[in-house]
């Protein structure tokens, strides 16, 4: 199935793309999907975002805007035509 | 001990006062917006016509402003605005008050008016009222540099503290904001620079060589401990991103939530925003990363449009708020004509963010056929031509000129207005955060995300975590009672005077490091909990402005957010059931009937002085 992802602010610096089009397996996790962009960018993401296997507390993830948290963290099943951003901190709106 | 001392200036007679307050005052209100609110309640006569003599501008630092490097560079105006009628209050970053403390002065209160336009020159305790025909209808830009090089600096911003205003302000327009150095900085929101404008005064200039940390007790301990605070700060990792991207790291996000406004809020969230986002943006068109005044975070960024039909000449300060509002709430998607009208909108001398609704509102009256204009969502030149309009008044633009709320009300569609105590409303939609459902339609100056900014809890989870799109009871108390308490804190902010970004990460600054602060630069005794209390008393000072002027006083949703969003991650969200459950719970919290304090809060407070106004 076809994932819609995006990489925010620095992630976006880290990736050097805003946009990307995964295909992962159906019934495809969070977790799975950020397997799949680490074989495509050589482990890049999880480098940065996880620690031990789990996110660092200063990023989120929001899958079709509802961050993971309020979901089944990095367990949250995907469906084809998913959009998943990878958020780091951010804020202020002056 | 603390002393504020304070220029009051008569443009009428041209005599000027001093007056000095101390900390019995002090510990009650700070400076900034606490004391200006706390003056503005004691002396602007009820009725009264904002754009009359009889209004006043209370330009305000604070206590800690510019003493550490702390975001602390800041300076609030309060006055009774000509856009809504009751007390507003517009806070400026850059180095005005910095300059303005330096000057001599920790606030100046301007009042009456001239004949003819003048501006007023402070350096070193002294004060010069002097003629300003020759500036006026000046841009900004071009008459800080004026007043920079009449009084002998060089035509550099950071040379000295000015605050001015543009064509905007010179002719009333409801929507005009004070510019400050440095750079593009902008006290915008609730007309304050027509106040300005109505007393003839086209810019303020501030310098001197005063030592702010004289009446500190131990300098060195309070430099040492302020640096440590600056580090930990510094330490966060939004304060860090915010270094990188500057505020419009927001767009993406913001829109990646659904709560994105798009075409005068029709909806959350736009696919084509992505050249309007912070990331684009740093790519293709910023050239430098700038400062305020004693600031560690440094998250200004500044743009330059090199070619093509939106270039424009030297730099422009850009910001998440104006991106929005003059790019997709207006339905434009092209960053180069969106930057180009924030240059544009900065020299005239508007608030960029009621800039956008009034003109989001035009162009919805437009399209319902209501109001006779050949203008199109998205459309750059015609609406570069409104701008210009509005700032001079000129046939429509004398409509446009009187804010978003008046004109809804003219051309007969008062549901095209999107805001609140006749203040259209900033860069996210209360349907998609509902936090914004309670601070927004709460905000005792309307229209409003700096009174308590909902993302900090909602996105960034400062200080707790709360799901933006839970309606349960508990997350409806949840937002209740964190909505007071940033109300509380962010009254604070704009007293103390430091930046509301040093609170968006758990290193940051709040109540229990500004007692610390308080009690080791003036030999305070506070607590925390004095410190909220603080806050707790200025915002009902302002809410008791309203009671006096019999005005805004029940917090009202406003009726379209009551409809569920149409598109987007947010899609079938309303803000009704946060707004009408979350209310009940925010007036039992505060002690409020109906949107008004109490004699128990009163007396609880320490405001009993104002008791006759219940």
């Amino acid at each position: 199935m076809k994932i819609w992802v995006r990489y925010l602010a620095t992630l976006y610096d880290l990736m050097g793309t805003m946009r990307d089009v995964l295909e992962v397996p159906d019934g495809s996790t969070v977790m799975d999907l950020i397997k799949a962009i680490d074989e495509k960018y050589g482990g890049r993401l999880s480098r940065e975002i996880l620690d031990g296997g789990r996110l660092k507390d200063e990023y989120n993830i929001l899958v079709n805007g509802r961050a993971i948290d309020y979901l089944a963290g990095l367990g949250t099943r995907l469906k084809d035509g998913d959009e998943v951003v990878f958020l780091p901190p951010v804020g202020g709106g002056l | 001990m603390a002393v504020f001392r304070v220029a009051r200036i008569d443009l009428h007679t041209e005599k000027v006062t001093e007056e000095v307050y101390k900390d019995d005052v002090l510990k009650k209100f700070l400076g900034g917006r606490g004391l200006g609110s706390y003056l503005a309640l004691k002396e602007i006569p009820k009725g009264i016509d904002p754009l009359s003599p009889s209004n006043r501008l209370y330009i305000f630092a604070g206590p800690l402003s510019a003493m550490a490097n702390l975001s602390t560079s800041r300076v609030t105006v309060v006055t009774k605005s000509p856009l809504t009628g009751s007390l507003t209050h517009s806070n400026a970053g850059g180095n005005f008050a910095y300059w303005l403390r330096k000057s001599g002065y920790d606030g100046l209160i301007i009042e009456g008016a001239a004949e003819d336009p003048v501006y007023i020159v402070v350096k070193d305790g002294d004060v010069a009222i002097k003629p300003a025909k020759h500036l006026w209808g000046k841009w900004t830009g071009a008459t800080i540099k004026a007043l920079l090089r009449e009084n002998g600096f060089p035509e550099e911003e950071k040379a000295a503290g000015a605050a001015v205003i543009g064509p905007a302000g010179e002719n009333l327009v409801k929507i005009a904001g004070i510019r400050m150095s440095d750079y593009e900085r902008f006290a915008g929101r609730g007309g304050v620079g027509a106040v300005m404008g109505s007393k003839k005064l086209k810019g303020i200039l501030v310098w001197g060589t005063r030592d702010l940390l004289k009446d500190v007790k131990d300098r060195a301990k309070f430099i040492a401990e302020s640096t440590k605070l600056a580090q930990r700060l510094m330490s966060g990792p939004t304060a860090k991103a915010l270094h990188i991207y500057g505020t419009n790291l927001l767009t993406a996000v913001i829109n990646s939530l659904g709560a994105y406004p798009v075409r005068n809020f029709e909806t959350g969230h736009a696919e084509e925003a992505d050249k309007l986002t912070g990331e684009y943006i740093k790519k293709n068109y910023v050239v430098e990363t700038h400062a305020c005044m004693m600031c560690p975070i440094a998250c200004t960024q500044h743009v330059m449009v090199k070619s093509g039909p939106y270039k424009f000449v030297g730099k422009a300060k850009y910001e998440y708020e104006n991106t929005w509002a003059l790019g997709a709430n207006v339905g434009l998607f092209d960053p180069e004509a969106d930057l180009r009208l924030q240059k544009l909108a900065n020299e005239l001398g508007f608030d960029t963010i009621s800039l956008g609704n009034t003109l989001a509102a035009a162009v919805e009256l437009a399209k319902k056929g209501k109001l006779k204009l050949d203008v199109d969502w998205g459309d750059a030149g015609a609406l570069a031509d409104l701008v210009i309009r509005t700032a001079n008044r000129s046939d429509i633009g004398d409509d446009l000129a009187e804010g978003d709320y008046r004109l809804s009300l003219k051309y007969g569609d008062p549901s095209v207005f999107r805001g609140s105590r006749g203040q259209g409303l900033p860069a996210y939609d209360p349907r998609a955060l509902k936090g914004f459902a309670l601070s927004y339609f709460t905000a005792n100056r309307g229209g409003d995300h700096l009174e308590a900014y909902s993302p900090t809890w909602e996105v960034l989870g400062v200080p707790e975590k709360v799901d933006p799109l839970c309606e349960t009871p508990e997350c409806i108390e949840k937002q209740a009672r964190i909505v007071i308490y940033a109300q509380h804190l962010m009254a604070l902010t704009d007293s103390v005077t430091y930046c509301k970004f040093a609170t968006l990460d758990h290193e940051g600054i709040f109540e229990k490091d500004l007692a610390y602060l308080f009690n080791l630069a003036y030999d305070w005794d506070v607590t925390p909990e004095d410190m909220l209390a603080i806050g707790e008393r200025i915002f009902n000072v302002e809410r008791l402005f309203h009671v006096k002027e019999g005005k805004w006083v029940k917090d009202e949703l406003n009726p379209h957010f009551r409809n569920p969003i149409p598109t987007g991650p947010a899609k079938g969200h309303s803000a009704a059931k946060m707004f009408d459950e979350g209310i009940k719970i925010y007036y039992k919290l505060r002690g409020w009937v109906d949107g008004k304090p109490t004699y128990d809060v009163l007396k609880r407070l320490g405001l009993e002085e104002f008791q006759y106004l219940l």
